[in-house]
């Protein structure tokens, strides 16, 4: 869309510093609105590239270390979305961590890490947002799901599960939040490119795309895309829903 | 162009291409909606239904597809209803149709995304239609206590929606079917 459709808003992004975080902060700003950017490993040079971008749009964005795993984390960037002046009115939850394992191979231990990451820490992140969104009766929540989550992959026996509390969550948040003002939906990326793909061989790259109605994989930019969609105005009566962004994935 | 009356379809179709050959998107939303108890549901508005919310919208989306093929790709959007999904007493016919019209969406989306034309549908919910307001009020309330957001929908905001699958910005959604009915 050439209009910039999140002109006002101030939206926080998690897992910002790459692939589709980034994308999506890419997107934000160029569509108007103020990005609040948290992520774990940040650093200097990534405040120095999201002011960058933030000059380039016009916007202001702020970068803010978070670590999904850690509540005194959350509380700390929470605190700091609670004291800027204006009011909070998106979230994208993306930051995840990814696990590639048989089933019978599955470590109980990093599965409960991976759920940590993808599930918990988004649900704390929520439970925060919710609450600053409820007070002013406006807001929009984007968890970032995956196409495992519906699909149930070989090899994807705990991130497929982890995601899939992440939808079911963005489901039932829609239900409790609606009266509140605040809509919750979820992106299913279907294969994207980005750092994750490295742990996929190639073989079972191409035999993805091979098995997609367009026939690629899709840009971290593409769900960026979705995701302004579904912050902005335009998606005003839409909530609940877990989009799948895949490029007609087959079963 | 009138679904149920022979050649009008195929006489629209030439009327279009004498405007534009250079289609870059379609919409499909036209539909009848005649509710009937299962039993009540005579063989002639069954197929009214099929006819004019699946068998047009088809036809259509069969002409036109093959127009976008030739100037390198489009967009369509089929417009289907929550009741495809879910099911709603008194409507057979209906959500017949309109489910067909999902399944249609993903073969269509299989068949010619490599020839770049992507196809999804919407799934409205409740909206404030001259469709829904024949609905008596009680029957209404009953609806929207099953809507989270408390509110019947507006037309432009099944719209906004339509347009922005339409737009490049979608270029990586194809075959899916989204529903715009507030969290039912």
């Amino acid at each position: 869309m050439s209009d910039r459709i999140l002109k006002g808003q101030t939206i926080l992004v998690t897992g910002a510093n790459r692939g589709i975080g980034w994308a999506t902060c890419q997107s934000l700003a160029a569509n108007g609105a103020y990005v609040i950017a948290a992520s774990r490993s940040g650093g200097d040079e990534f405040s120095v590239r999201l002011q960058a971008l933030a000059d380039a749009c016009g916007v202001v964005a702020s970068a803010v270390s978070l670590d999904l795993t850690d509540g005194e984390s959350i509380r700390e960037m929470m605190l700091f979305v609670r004291k800027l002046e204006r009011p909070l009115t998106g979230l994208v939850n993306n930051a995840g961590v990814t696990y590639n394992a048989l089933f019978q191979m599955s470590e109980i231990d990093t599965a409960r890490e991976v759920f940590e990451t993808n599930f918990f820490g988004p649900f704390s992140v929520m439970q925060g947002c919710a609450r600053l969104m409820a007070r002013h009766r406006n807001g929009s929540i984007v968890n970032i799901s995956s196409t495992a989550a519906i699909d149930g992959n070989p090899g994807r026996s705990v991130y497929g599960p982890s995601k899939a509390a992440l939808s079911t969550l963005t489901r039932a948040a829609g239900r409790e939040l609606g009266p509140f003002g605040i809509r919750v939906n979820g992106i299913a990326p279907g294969m994207t490119d980005t750092e994750m793909l490295a742990s996929m061989t190639d073989e079972v790259i191409t035999g993805v795309e091979r098995n997609t109605d367009l026939g690629r994989r899709g840009q971290p930019s593409e769900i960026a895309e979705a995701i302004c969609f579904l912050l902005s105005p335009l998606a005003s009566y839409v909530s609940g829903q877990v989009l799948r962004v895949d490029g007609g994935m087959r079963a | 162009m009138d679904f149920t009356v022979p050649g009008s379809v195929s006489e629209g179709l030439g009327e279009i291409r004498s405007i534009s050959r250079d289609i870059a998107a379609l919409v499909n939303v036209a539909g009848i909606a005649e509710d009937a108890l299962v039993h009540m549901v005579t063989a002639e508005s069954f197929r009214r239904h099929m006819q004019i919310n699946l068998e047009g919208h088809i036809q259509i989306t069969q002409y036109l597809t093959r127009l976008m093929m030739r100037t390198g790709g489009g967009s369509v959007v089929n417009v289907s209803s929550v009741t495809a999904i879910d099911g709603n007493p008194g409507q057979l016919a209906y959500g017949a149709s309109k489910a067909g019209m999902l399944n249609a969406t993903r073969i269509f989306s299989m068949e010619l995304a490599s020839k770049g034309i992507r196809v999804n549908a919407v799934a409205p919910g409740v909206i404030d239609t001259e469709m829904n307001r024949r609905m008596d009020g009680a029957a209404r309330e009953r609806l929207l206590d099953r809507v989270a957001m408390g509110r019947i929908g507006k037309p432009e905001e099944v719209a906004s929606v339509i347009l922005w699958l339409c737009s490049p910005a979608a270029s990586f959604v194809t075959g899916q079917t989204l529903r715009i009915d507030g969290c039912m």
